[in-house]
């Protein structure tokens, strides 16, 4: 059997550029996309808010065991928990988001619940050891680093 | 209870590996990093936890967080696959397209 090529079946037809113009125009608006754009300053502000999350345990360990209470760390939890919700924000707000919102809604629910757990110590009595600030900084790294591996991911996209 | 962190990191690369099927190619080090990092990380929970500079509930709390942290990260995979998936079939639209402007 003869194999039919595109351009034996169009062209000699009344309207066969017009017909293949068309056909570019469809195909060239099949594109697809199943992940949001690359954003350059969401992934700067993954960086600068994990920098933060990063100082503010510095500064716990920089700090004598018995000056650790929440309230002597409050501004910078209040900071950084700013800077998480604009995140959020941010990622709600792009299209094809699902994996990105739900990376951020578990960063801000973990960030929420080691803060509440250091602000409840003081009803305990007890301080903040060395051992925890430094296994808090560990974790919250874990969390912040899928969410950067996926935004690095995204500039690897190929637009023509 | 034996807990051999080694082990359970070796398990659960190969269940992951085995729920990826094909794609695990595309994945491999992406997961191979975060399972790297879990190991660090858990080895050092697990080494305060036997000085006694963390105690039991704080442990057993930080493991749960590995549940939410192993989340995060299979949403970067899946993040990571689709990229490569979409590179892929622009790819084969682009040489579509390019075989019609051709004709035209």
């Amino acid at each position: 059997m003869k194999n039919l090529k595109l351009n034996e079946i169009i062209r000699p037809h009344k309207y066969g550029v017009v017909l293949m113009t068309m056909l570019l125009i469809i195909v060239s608006a099949c594109r697809v996309t199943f992940v949001p754009d690359y954003s350059e300053s969401i992934e700067k502000q993954i960086i600068a808010t994990q920098k933060m999350n990063e100082k503010l345990y510095s500064d716990m360990l920089a700090t004598a065991a018995a000056n650790r209470d929440y309230e002597n760390f409050e501004k910078a939890y209040a900071e950084i928990e700013s800077n998480i919700n604009s995140l959020v924000f941010q990622m709600q707000a792009r299209e094809k988001n699902t994996d990105f919102v739900a990376m951020t809604d578990i960063l801000k629910k973990k960030f929420i619940a080691y803060k509440n757990e250091h602000k409840g110590l003081k009803d305990k009595g007890k301080k903040l050891s060395n051992s925890e600030i430094e296994t808090y900084s560990d974790f919250m790294k874990a969390f912040y680093t899928p969410m950067l591996v996926a935004e690095k991911a995204l500039s690897r996209t190929k637009n023509k | 209870m034996d807990f051999n962190i080694n082990e359970i990191l070796a398990d659960m690369l190969s269940a992951m590996k085995i729920s990826f099927g094909e794609d695990w190619g595309v994945v491999k080090s992406t997961a191979n990093g975060f399972i790297q990092s879990k190991k660090i990380r858990l080895e050092s929970l697990a080494k305060k936890r036997l000085e006694g500079t963390i105690d039991q509930a704080f442990f057993l709390n930080r493991l749960e967080d590995e549940k939410d942290i192993l989340a995060s990260e299979l949403h970067a995979i899946a993040i990571v696959s689709a990229v490569l998936a979409q590179n892929a079939a622009n790819a084969a639209i682009d040489v579509l397209t390019d075989a019609i402007e051709a004709l035209l």
